[in-house]
């Protein structure tokens, strides 16, 4: 495993987009999140605060920015950038698919489950490194707006593991997009067709009560906007589901011949 | 160990078409062997499944006298038409990762970029590399961790002049050292300058396999004779017991006279001096491997 690690970290140390990419999330991340705090806190919060308890001076009270609701609002804002970690993963699987590289690295005697093992190494990397990035937002806007008396720490930091799985689960699907189509933009514009209308369309064939467990929606219901309407187990053990299903198609599919 | 691979009539099938069918080859030790054939005869496709990439549907073959596994790999080395890297990083990255991948050390990568003359712009990225110095990069990545074979899949494609005869020496080179090497390419004069063996491939079917003098060998001796009168030199040559063909060389100045494989030189000689006749021009004509190539593909 520290040899595919390895393998990874060389191959990708000094591939821009990855650097690019990375470097604009980070800035992206903390920006919004504490760039635009005042916004989220008064006028996303505020409003959904008014709407549903018909008041306003809730609001203090139910501060998202303060502990423990912290963990759940950084890794709910965070959700939202994982499409550019799609993106990187994407890009290095077309790239190495288009450059040849995937079939020079199989000629010189890397087994395919290893390269996809590789794959999974640099999902894991990055889906920590999302994880990590809403951990230091929530502790930073945790400690900045919450009094020493509401310093429910640990509280909901739970929501951590949720956004682990929830990117972990968005990146075993570009991976899957990326080995079936081989090329970025193809691969990505796909990606988005069966998030949007795609996950919509299962409803047209799925009974209602499933409904949650759509392949984008049960990734989105891990980080929903309030409260889980539904067991965060089952979510999670659909979303590992989920996830087996799309490395062992990412696999069959590099399996067959490659010339 | 005497031979490094042995095939047993491996066939590869896509649909209804015939890639390769019911090849039997057996390429000995220490030996350069030459897969050769037109585009389309099976060449790319037998070094497939050579390699592993490819599943033959049919037949088997062994690397060093065993069943084939995935550790094979590692003991050899291989170029496939243009070799691929990874362009954003430099000669020592792009061979760490195959030392990486082989789980070989990495003491042979100064001494192979050394090798293939690539040691001084060993930390450039290989998107700043030409063709022929890309070449080189692949050589030197399918031979630093010391393999017992090497195939190379047409090294001189798309190289200019120079870099053909740099690859080219190189194959020389190690070859003198004692590397196995199986070389595909369809560069028929490349081929016959460093290859002791040969298997010719037509439409995925061995025609020919043996040693590169033995393809090269005749039944009968033929020389361009010339004369201040040709006509003479013909109607003389009738005469002589071990003739076997006379035709007329294409630029017309010349007879291309087929003999009997034990004729000598003084015998000719002699013969055209007792009638008068005197030659001009005498050239011993040798078969190119072309020749042979294309009267083989003939049949």
């Amino acid at each position: 495993m520290i040899r595919l690690f390895y393998i990874e970290w060389i191959k990708w140390r000094k591939f821009s987009p990855v650097l690019i990419i990375i470097s604009l999330y980070t800035v992206l991340f903390f920006l919004i999140c504490f760039g635009l705090d005042e916004i989220i806190i008064d006028k996303v919060a505020g409003n959904f605060i008014k709407d549903n308890y018909n008041s306003t001076n809730l609001l203090m009270q139910f501060n998202p920015y303060k502990f423990p609701d912290a963990w759940h609002t950084f890794a709910y804002i965070g959700k939202f950038f994982k499409i550019l970690l799609a993106i990187i993963i994407i890009n290095i699987i077309s790239y190495e698919f288009q450059n040849g590289t995937f079939k020079q690295n199989v000629i010189n005697g890397l087994k395919r489950w290893e390269y996809l093992f590789g794959k999974l190494i640099l999902v894991f990397l990055f889906s920590s490194f999302s994880t990590l990035l809403v951990g230091i937002a929530a502790i930073t806007g945790g400690i900045i707006y919450s009094s020493v008396s509401e310093m429910a720490f640990f509280e909901n930091a739970h929501f951590l593991f949720l956004s682990f799985i929830n990117t972990f689960t968005y990146l075993s699907i570009a991976v899957l997009m990326g080995v079936l189509f081989r090329n970025t933009m193809t691969a990505f514009v796909i990606l988005m067709l069966l998030w949007f209308p795609g996950d919509l369309l299962w409803l047209l064939i799925i009974p209602d009560e499933f409904a949650v467990f759509r392949p984008f929606e049960v990734i989105d219901e891990l980080l929903p906007f309030s409260k889980h309407e539904i067991s965060v187990w089952k979510l999670i053990i659909v979303c590992f589901l989920y996830q087996l299903l799309y490395w062992l198609v990412s696999y069959f599919k590099i399996k067959r011949d490659i010339t | 160990m005497k031979n490094i691979l042995k095939t047993y009539g491996l066939s590869k099938t896509y649909g209804n078409h015939n890639a390769v069918k019911d090849l039997n080859i057996t390429i000995p030790k220490s030996s350069v062997f030459a897969i050769l054939g037109p585009n389309g005869s099976g060449k790319s496709t037998t070094l497939g499944m050579l390699l592993q990439s490819l599943k033959p549907s049919s037949g088997h073959f062994e690397w060093f006298d065993k069943k084939p596994e995935s550790n094979d790999l590692k003991e050899i080395g291989a170029m496939l038409e243009q070799p691929k890297f990874y362009m954003h990083l430099n000669a020592m990255d792009n061979l760490f990762i195959v030392a990486r991948i082989k789980k070989v050390p990495y003491d042979g990568i100064e001494e192979s970029l050394k090798k293939v003359g690539l040691f001084d712009r060993r930390f450039d990225t290989v998107k700043s590399y030409s063709m022929g110095m890309k070449q080189r990069l692949g050589i030197a990545a399918a031979i630093f961790h010391g393999p017992k074979a090497l195939i190379l899949d047409e090294p001189t494609n798309g190289l200019d002049p120079e870099g053909i005869n740099d690859v080219r020496n190189l194959i020389i080179d190690l070859s003198k050292d004692g590397l196995s090497i199986i070389l595909a390419s369809h560069l028929l004069n490349e081929v016959e300058m460093v290859s002791s063996h040969v298997c010719i491939l037509s439409k995925g079917i061995c025609v020919y396999q043996g040693s590169m003098s033995e393809l090269k060998k005749t039944n009968e001796k033929i020389f361009q004779l010339g004369s201040s009168n040709l006509e003479n030199l013909r109607i003389a040559l009738l005469e002589f017991n071990k003739l076997n063909k006379i035709e007329i060389h294409k630029s017309g100045n010349f007879l291309v006279v087929h003999f009997s494989k034990d004729v000598k030189l003084e015998d000719i000689s002699n013969f055209l001096s007792r009638k008068d006749v005197f030659l001009t021009h005498f050239i011993e004509q040798q078969f190119t491997l072309e020749e042979k190539f294309i009267e083989i593909l003939k049949k």
